[in-house]
């Protein structure tokens, strides 16, 4: 009996329902009359970039040292004596916690921890542990902030490049450099804002690709310009045999004027881009060959440098390049080094690929320092993901690989609006997880738009109906490495 | 009455409902006036719910006593008046909560705490229509209500009358008004007496100065207690207070003492930090440099006026059509950022560089704080000019004409903190104009005619500005140079043609042989014009340069262009992913690049080993075949093991002319990428036909990583000569 009371009171009718529902549905109508723009886009932070940064901007220009194949933290910033104290220990579970490994090493049975074969040393004032791979890295520690917590979501090359290149696994976003044009524009209206230029060391290579370097959504024009390795280092940029500059120009002229009927008529924006692409292409020739041109180098740059700065399409060749790009105003200048990829025979492909890159990275900030430039230039130096503190199949006397670690793995910056001379961030003491200060990817992108005087929220595109930004929904700026 | 308590209870659900709609929509809302009156009734209203609650709670303790009827009539008004009060009291509440100015901790506590008793209150009178039998979910619901609305009031009234309002009287040490912290208050009191506030104060005090110390005052402070002053000013780890502090929590003189609030490490390494670095109870934050570890410690406990990042110019804007007309190909004009005044120009491209450019900057010389000049053909006369920038902060002038007597013009620039001279004709005699800079921070220096020695002089003259030498190349370091690279395009030579030979660092000396040896850097020819080679030949060179060590040796195959023969068959297939061209690329003088091994210009075998016939259509003299082959060690390509040649008039009349075998790569020349060669010698014979036989090495060396696989073989094109 008690209980059909009990289920009489549980019955609502409908009227009830409605009535408590329009109740409901009423107060939060009435509330949301309090709040401005809850269900309008807040159109007036939406529109699209001036070419002028938000704020008074740190630095002004990238440059990009990417080292394709992501580098061992463990033998370049990343010192971690414990490994070498327990070298061959199985690692243990309380700190691997069962997290993703790569296909590569999952059917491993054993996880044998491996410590750096080669020895770390501090340098300069600020003590910065560098591996004696890098001795010239270390003769730039005060200039430069490591960042010992990147961490990233990825574990396989493709979708971490891709991700840290374009703040998204999947590839169809804008590169860095391509947001960065969109956002600010070219300096010099004579040379692409975003530059790319690739070369390959001797190390186990992974592919690069123009999907990194695409303008994705964005404008054509926001595309990476990727160099040729050959002496003619953009291609098909000088007049044909035959046909001089006045001819080129009255070419110009003609064609400009019937791609000004087509837009007329089809209204496509990209033939506009078309058009100032052929007028920056003709402003081009002639200030590439100013800078293309290595043969007036001095003997001192040569020194610095190294004497591959004047072998077209080598590292070094590629960072004097870069150096003479950024001088003349181009936003972003990203270099690809490929062959990092140490999965095996790591003792024996680790200091060629280090020699190759090292003197040339270090030339590169001291040379802008010298000029004046650095403190307007961000220099930054990194792979897509880490290395895992355990080797990858056999692990012997004096060899041994590591595998894709996207828990925890260091770059370092230098330059505009960077904290000089500091560490960033701690991982345990097996170099396995992060302790301190994590940098996820997408921080990372916010802290370099910040520094280029963007707030990463605010550079948005409107695209297939939705707001995109580099950081997509995520990223806090790292305040700890700003100066 | 019925219709009265109808219109209560909806009533409370309706406010009910918009507060947990507002509470998570708090940082969007903004509020009319009008409204913000209604919110300035809270504290009006406040103190009728939480009687009503009170109240409830013992009538309803105090039932028994009450004849049910009644009762039940009674106290379902009186829930409803509560959760009707008691919803309107939070949402009071929560507009006034938007005005700010309230210790956001606080004020989020006394928030949710206030939300919820008005949730709770709700929730009784829902529990007492439906289910008045459920006295033990009642009595919960109640006590829980009660609780939180203590609390939650608790706060609310440390929010006005601030914390410890009650007992403040009877405090013994009123404190004073918290200094509001600015960059010229003294570290002691922005950071190291709040933290002896908060963790010592409570028993070193003029009323209760437990072992005679007192702390609160600093001369007191510094007389210390029975056992002399706690601190040795510059020496933390002999001061009695860090001592006292790090003993063990369990020790008699451990500080605080077991049970109170202990020090956090942060704490701990400030104090720690002060100390050691002399205590100094005057040194205002301002004195400290910002890389003082006493300060980046204390950073983390005084919320500092954030330091402005852009800076406020006191100029107006240009107008954005000037700024415009500025604007050229090689000349940028653009304002640092949006809503900055201040403009930066920029050139490019050194021989369209137009003075005209420049002095058409002179319109916006009031907003021109940077100008880049760097690698212009820019002169000391254009000096007047710049001179004229009076808000000028960065001057770049690097690789330019300019020579010191620049100095005398630019020196006007009052606001000047940087200067780039790098590159120019500047030398030391400009030392003395140096001086005569306003504002100079620094000056950059390097490769003018200014040596490191006299830059490091002047350094020491002038402290003010910092003198940028640049890079110092190590005199103890020796590099090694690159090797010399063909000029060639073509690596299959005609006879009397010339190979050329060059290298891209000037000064360098090539030495060579086209023997096959290896070059001697003193005996080996030097290289000055190209060199007429003759036949299959190896050139070998290395750079020598004095000061550098000489490169590794280049080794460069040629090739003869031989008698080409009519038709080719291959009589093994070549591999499905590498087969070329077929027969034809044998002979189509089109040579692969080492490195690109899947183009069509290369054959590659492995399961096979390589077979072809040459045909020729009238019987021809040869003296020596050459095959190029790709070397490639990693990449599993390597020479051939062993090559046989057979001749005869047809195709099925051969008779084997020689075997010949090449010399294989060593365990050093494991990252060899090279197009290589092997010419072999023939008894001089005439023949129509030509049967080559080339085998791939069957087991990889033991230090090669594929060690007992098959290696490959792949061959491009094979000269008769």
């Amino acid at each position: 009996m008690a209980n059909e009371f009990f289920e009489n009171r549980l019955n609502i009718t409908r009227k009830h329902f409605l009535g408590k529902l329009s109740l409901g549905l009423g107060s939060v109508a009435l509330g949301s009359l309090l709040i401005k723009d809850l269900f309008s886009s807040g159109s007036a932070e939406m529109l699209p970039p001036v070419g002028l940064p938000h704020f008074a901007p740190k630095a002004k220009r990238i440059i990009y040292l990417f080292q394709n194949g992501a580098p061992s933290q463990l033998e370049s910033f990343d010192y971690k004596p414990t490994l070498i104290k327990r070298m061959g220990e199985d690692l243990p579970a309380s700190i691997r916690m069962g997290q993703r490994l790569t296909g590569m090493t999952a059917n491993q049975d054993k996880f044998p921890m491996v410590g750096s074969k080669f020895e770390f040393k501090q340098y300069g004032q600020s003590g910065t542990w560098i591996s004696e791979l890098f001795p010239n890295i270390g003769k730039i520690a005060d200039d430069i902030c490591v960042i010992k917590t990147m961490h990233t979501e990825a574990i396989n090359h493709d979708p971490a490049l891709t991700f840290i290149q374009t703040g998204a696994q999947q590839g169809n976003r804008p590169s860095m450099g391509s947001w960065l044009s969109y956002g600010l524009g070219s300096e010099n209206k004579n040379l692409p804002a975003f530059c790319v230029l690739l070369s390959r060391g001797k190390g186990n290579g992974q592919g690069v690709y123009s999907k990194l370097w695409t303008n994705g959504f964005l404008d054509s024009i926001h595309q990476g310009v990727q160099f040729s390795n050959s002496d003619e280092r953009v291609l098909y940029l000088n007049n044909p045999e035959g046909a001089d500059k006045l001819d080129r120009r009255k070419m110009l002229d003609e064609l400009a004027k019937l791609n000004a009927l087509s837009f007329e008529e089809f209204g496509d924006p990209e033939i506009k881009t078309k058009v100032e692409q052929y007028e920056m292409a003709y402003r081009m020739q002639t200030a590439v060959p100013e800078l293309t041109d290595l043969s007036k180098e001095s003997d001192q740059i040569i020194k610095m440098y190294g004497p591959e700065c004047l072998v077209p399409g080598s590292y070094a060749a590629n960072c004097l390049l870069a150096r003479k790009l950024s001088e003349a105003g181009v936003r972003f200048v990203q270099l690809y080094h490929q062959g990092w990829d140490q999965h095996g025979n790591l003792v024996g492909e680790m200091p060629g690929q280090a020699r190759d890159t090292d003197r040339a990275s270090a030339a590169l900030v001291m040379d802008l320092k010298q000029r004046g430039l650095l403190d307007e230039t961000l220099v930054i130096w990194g792979g897509e993901f880490g290395r895992t503190n355990y080797c990858q199949g056999e692990l012997t006397k004096d060899n041994y690989g590591r595998d894709h670690h996207p828990r925890c793995y260091s770059i370092w910056m230098a330059g505009g609006g960077i904290k000089p001379g500091i560490s960033y961030g701690e991982t345990d003491e097996f170099g396995y997880n992060i302790v301190k200060d994590p940098v996820h990817i997408n921080d990372f992108h916010a802290t370099v738009l910040q520094l280029m005087g963007l707030n990463h929220e605010k550079l948005v595109y409107k695209h297939l109906g939705r707001r995109y930004r580099l950081t997509d929904v995520a990223g806090q700026v790292v305040n700890g490495v700003l100066a | 009455m019925k219709l009265f308590q109808r219109i209560l209870s909806n009533l409370s659900f309706f406010i009910v409902v918009m507060l947990l709609f507002l509470l998570f929509f708090q940082n969007k809302v903004s509020l009319p006036p009008s409204l913000q009156a209604v919110g300035r009734m809270h504290p009006l209203l406040l103190h009728l719910p939480i009687g009503l609650l009170v109240i409830s709670f013992i009538v309803w303790l105090g039932k028994k006593n009450i004849d049910a009827g009644s009762f039940q009539k009674i106290f379902i008004l009186v829930l409803q008046v509560t959760a009707f009060t008691a919803a309107l009291t939070a949402l009071m509440g929560f507009f006034l909560s938007r005005e700010g100015g309230y210790d956001e901790n606080i004020l989020l506590k006394h928030k949710v705490l206030g939300i919820i008793t008005a949730i709770l209150s709700y929730a009784l009178l829902l529990v007492y229509q439906f289910f008045p039998e459920k006295n033990f979910v009642f009595g919960t619901i109640i006590t829980i209500s009660l609780g939180v609305m203590i609390v939650g009031s608790h706060f609310g009234s440390n929010l006005t009358h601030g914390e410890g309002f009650v007992w403040q009287p009877l405090k013994s040490d009123k404190e004073s008004e918290e200094e509001k912290v600015t960059d010229s208050s003294s570290l002691f009191t922005a950071a190291i007496r709040p933290i002896l506030r908060s963790k010592c104060f409570s028993c070193h005090n003029e009323k209760k100065s437990k072992g005679g110390l007192i702390m609160t005052t600093e001369e007191k402070l510094l007389a210390g207690g029975k056992n002399g002053p706690i601190w040795q000013s510059g020496d933390a780890l002999n001061s009695h207070i860090i001592q006292n502090i790090n003993l063990p929590e369990e020790d008699k003189k451990h500080m605080p003492p077991k049970g109170k609030p202990q020090l956090s490490q942060e704490q701990i390494d400030l104090l720690f930090a002060w100390i050691e670095s002399g205590a100094d109870m005057k040194k205002t934050m301002r004195d400290y440099a910002d890389d003082d570890t006493v300060k980046i410690l204390a950073a983390k406990f005084i919320d500092l006026p954030k330091a402005e990042t852009e800076k406020i110019y006191s100029f107006a804007a240009a107008p954005t059509s000037t700024i415009q007309k500025l604007n050229g190909p090689f000349c940028s004009v653009f304002p640092l950022s949006q809503n900055s005044p201040a403009l930066q120009a920029d050139f490019f491209v050194r021989e369209k560089f137009d003075r005209k450019n420049l002095e058409e900057l002179l319109k916006v010389k009031q907003q021109l704080v940077v100008l880049n000049l760097g690698n212009m053909p820019v002169t000391d006369a254009d000096m007047k000019t710049i001179s004229q920038f009076a808000n000028l902060e960065k001057l770049v002038l690097n690789n330019s004409l300019i020579t010191n007597n620049a100095l005398s013009e630019i020196k006007k620039l009052k606001s000047l903190r940087s200067l780039s001279l790098a590159g120019t004709q500047i030398d030391k005699n400009a030392g003395p104009s140096f001086l005569q800079f306003d504002s100079l921070k620094e000056i950059f220096v390097w490769n003018t005619k200014i040596s490191v020695t006299e830059a490091d002089e002047l350094q020491k003259q002038n402290q003010k500005i910092r003198f940028d030498r640049g890079y110092i190349p190590d005199e103890n370091e020796t590099l090694t140079l690159t090797p010399p690279i063909v000029k060639n395009e073509e690596f299959i030579l005609s006879d009397n043609e010339h190979v050329e030979l060059k290298h891209q660092v000037g000064g360098v000396s090539i030495r060579y042989t086209t023997d096959g040896s290896e070059p001697d850097s003193t005996t080996s020819p030097i290289y000055d014009s190209p060199v007429a080679v003759n036949g299959f030949t190896w050139v070998k060179a290395k750079a020598i340069r004095t000061g550098w060590y000489s490169s590794p040796t280049a080794s460069f195959t040629f090739f003869k262009k031989g008698i080409k023969p009519s038709r080719t068959e291959l009589l093994n297939r070549p591999n499905e992913k590498y087969k070329g061209n077929g027969a034809a690329t044998l002979i189509d003088l089109k040579k692969g690049v080492a490195e690109n091994f899947s183009d069509a210009a290369w054959l590659g075998f492995r399961e096979q080993p390589f077979a072809a016939v040459f045909y020729f259509d009238t019987a021809q003299t040869i003296h020596s075949i050459s095959i190029s082959y790709n070397e490639s060690v990693q990449s599993y390509l390597m020479p051939p093991a062993e090559v046989e040649i057979w001749a005869g008039e047809e195709k099925e009349k051969l008779k084997l002319l020689k075997k010949a075998t090449a010399i294989q790569p060593t365990k050093e020349e494991k990252n060899v990428v090279r197009v290589e060669g092997l010419k072999i010698d023939i008894p001089q014979s005439k023949y129509k036909c030509y049967k080559i036989v080339a085998k791939n090495v069957s087991k990889l060396p033991a230090w090669h990583p594929g060690k007992g696989d098959k290696a490959w073989i792949f061959i491009d094109e094979i000269f008769f000569n």
